[in-house]
C-alpha cells in the first residue's frame, strides 16, 4: 500500500502553466481547428442547447491550456476530450441553476450549428435521456452518456474510463434499472419526454 | 413489468451491428487517430453500413461550420486569459501549506494529548467517506460502488461529509497487514465537509477482502496509535479463529466507520 497524492476531481484537473505569448495563443488556435468542432459537437449532444455548448466548450479548452502536458502526451487526443467534456458536462447538466435556465432555451431551442451532428438518437429521445442523466448518479450517468450519446460500445467505454467490461455492464444496468424506476413510478418532477404516458402509468 | 422506454433502448441508439462505429471511432478516423488496420476496418465497413455513412458526413459538416462560423482568435484568446485567471486564483494546496507547521506541532504533542470522554465525541454525530476508484490507465475517476471489485494498482481517494475533526484511515488487508491510507504525515488532519482528502492511497498486490477503517476524532490523534490499535484488533480476530478482517472496534475514543474492499486480479485486456 502506498499513499500518494491525491489524483485530482477528475484527472484533467491535473494542471501545469498554460504557456503565454504568440506562440502559445497560436498552439491553442491550431487545437480550436482540429478539435473544436468535436468538442462543440459532444457538449451540445449532451446539454441540448447551443450557448451551453459554447460556453462548455470554452470551459474544456481552459482545462486543456491547464493541463497542456497531459494533453501533449496523449496519444488519442480525442479520447481525452471526449472524457473531459463528459465530465464537464455531466457537471452542468446537473447543477440545478443550469438546470433551470436550460429548460427555459429548450422551450425555445431551434436546430442550432449542430443541426449537422450526427443524426442519433432522436433529439426527444436525447431530452428524455438527459433528464434521467440530471437524476441518476454520475458515475451510471457517464457510462450512459458514453453508451446512448456517443455510440459507445461497452468495450469502448471500458478502455476510455479504464475499467472492466463487467464493470460498465454493470453499471449500465444499473442505470437502466434505475431510469426504469424513474419512469415506471413517476417520481420524477417533470417526467422523461419521449416516454408514453400509458407507458409510464402502466403498473 | 413494463416493457424498456424508447429512451432506455438499444433501438434508440444508431449502432446497428458490432460493426458500427461510435462517434469516438469516426472522430478519430477523421483527425487520423486511428491505426492502420482500424482505419481500414472502418473505412470498409463506412462503405457498407448507410447509417454509420451518415454519421461520418455529418461530423465533416459539423467541423466545416465551425472553421466557417467561428472565430477561432477570438475563441483561443478568451480561453487563454481565463486559464490565466483562474491559474492566478487556484490555489488548491494553500491550505495545507498552512498548516505545515502547526501539524508539525501536533505531531510532538500527540502522545499526551487526553482522549475526550467517549460520550462526547460519539454525541457529535456520524460521517461519511465518498469513495473514488482511479484505474490506472483510467483519465478520470469514479465512485466506488458497493461490491464492485479492485484491483492491486488502483488508486483509492475519499471525499469526506459530516461534521470538522480529525481523520486517520487504516485497513487491514486479508494477511492481517495493518496499511495507513490516510493521511500521510504522522497525525490525523483536520477535515471539513465536502472536500477531497489531500492524499490517495495506490493498492498492493495482496489479493482478497480489506477492511478500511476511518476515524473522525475530536483531536488530532498520532496515527501509530491507530495503526497499533488496529494490530491489536488483528490480534484479537485471530485469537478468536476469525480471519484479520474480521476485527471488532479498535477502541480508540473516535467515531469509527468501515468499508469492505474486494481486491481482486486485474482483468486481462482482451
Amino acid at each position: 500500500m502506498r499513499i500518494i497524492d491525491a489524483v485530482g476531481r477528475f484527472r484533467d484537473d491535473l494542471s501545469d502553466p498554460p504557456g503565454k505569448g504568440p506562440a502559445a495563443r497560436s498552439e491553442i488556435e491550431d487545437l480550436y481547428r482540429r478539435y473544436g468542432a468535436l468538442v462543440r459537437r459532444r457538449a451540445y449532444g449532451l446539454l441540448g442547447s447551443d450557448q451551453e455548448a459554447q460556453d462548455a466548450t470554452q470551459e474544456v479548452f481552459v482545462r486543456v491550456i491547464g493541463a497542456m502536458a497531459e494533453f501533449r502526451g496523449q496519444s488519442q487526443p480525442s479520447t481525452w476530450l471526449y472524457r473531459i467534456t463528459t465530465n464537464l458536462c455531466l457537471n452542468r447538466i446537473r447543477d440545478g441553476k443550469r438546470r433551470r435556465e436550460r429548460l427555459t432555451q429548450a422551450a425555445e431551442a431551434g436546430g442550432g450549428p449542430l443541426a449537422a451532428a450526427p443524426p442519433s438518437p432522436s433529439a426527444e429521445a436525447r431530452t428524455s435521456l438527459r433528464s434521467l442523466l440530471e437524476r441518476l448518479p454520475v458515475d451510471l450517468a457517464r457510462v450512459a452518456a458514453h453508451y446512448f450519446v456517443d455510440e459507445m460500445d461497452q468495450a469502448e467505454i471500458a478502455a476510455l474510463m479504464g475499467v472492466s467490461r463487467r464493470t460498465i455492464g454493470y453499471r449500465l444496468d444499473r442505470f437502466r434499472t434505475l431510469a426504469q424506476a424513474i419512469i415506471d413510478e413517476g417520481t420524477a418532477a417533470d417526467p422523461p419526454s419521449g416516454v408514453p404516458r400509458t407507458e409510464a402509468k402502466s403498473r | 413489468m413494463t416493457e424498456e422506454p424508447f429512451v432506455l433502448s438499444d433501438a434508440a441508439r444508431r449502432r446497428r451491428s458490432p460493426e458500427c462505429a461510435s462517434d469516438l471511432a469516426l472522430d478519430q478516423l477523421a483527425l487520423g487517430e486511428l491505426s492502420g488496420a482500424d482505419q481500414t476496418r472502418l473505412s470498409a465497413h463506412l462503405r457498407a453500413c448507410p447509417s454509420c455513412s451518415q454519421a461520418q458526413v455529418a461530423i465533416a459538416a459539423s467541423q466545416r461550420l465551425f472553421l466557417a462560423q467561428e472565430n477561432i482568435g477570438a475563441l483561443a484568446s478568451d480561453a487563454l486569459g481565463r486559464a490565466e485567471r483562474e491559474r492566478a486564483t487556484f490555489r488548491p494546496w494553500a491550505w495545507v501549506t498552512r498548516l505545515a507547521l502547526p501539524l508539525a506541532l501536533a505531531a510532538g504533542a500527540a502522545a499526551v494529548v487526553l482522549w475526550p470522554a467517549e460520550q462526547e465525541t460519539r454525541t457529535k454525530g456520524g460521517f461519511s467517506l465518498s469513495t473514488y476508484v482511479l484505474h490506472p490507465e483510467a483519465g478520470n475517476r469514479g465512485v466506488l460502488h458497493a461490491g464492485e471489485p479492485v484491483h492491486p494498482g488502483d488508486k483509492l481517494q475519499f471525499r469526506y461529509q459530516g461534521h470538522r475533526g480529525y481523520l486517520a484511515i487504516v485497513a487491514v488487508d486479508a494477511v492481517g497487514k495493518v496499511s495507513v491510507y490516510y493521511p500521510p504525515g504522522p497525525v490525523a488532519e483536520p477535515v471539513e465537509a465536502g472536500r477531497d482528502l489531500r492524499s490517495a492511497v495506490e493498492l498492493d498486490d495482496v489479493l482478497g477482502p480489506e477492511v478500511v477503517v476511518a476515524l473522525r476524532c475530536a483531536e488530532p490523534v498520532a496515527v501509530a496509535q491507530v495503526v497499533a490499535a488496529a494490530k491489536q484488533a488483528v490480534e484479537r480476530a485471530r485469537l478468536a479463529a476469525q480471519t484479520p478482517t474480521a476485527i471488532d472496534e479498535l477502541g480508540l475514543p473516535c467515531i469509527e466507520m468501515r468499508q469492505k474492499l474486494d481486491k481482486v486480479g486485474r482483468p486481462t485486456p482482451r
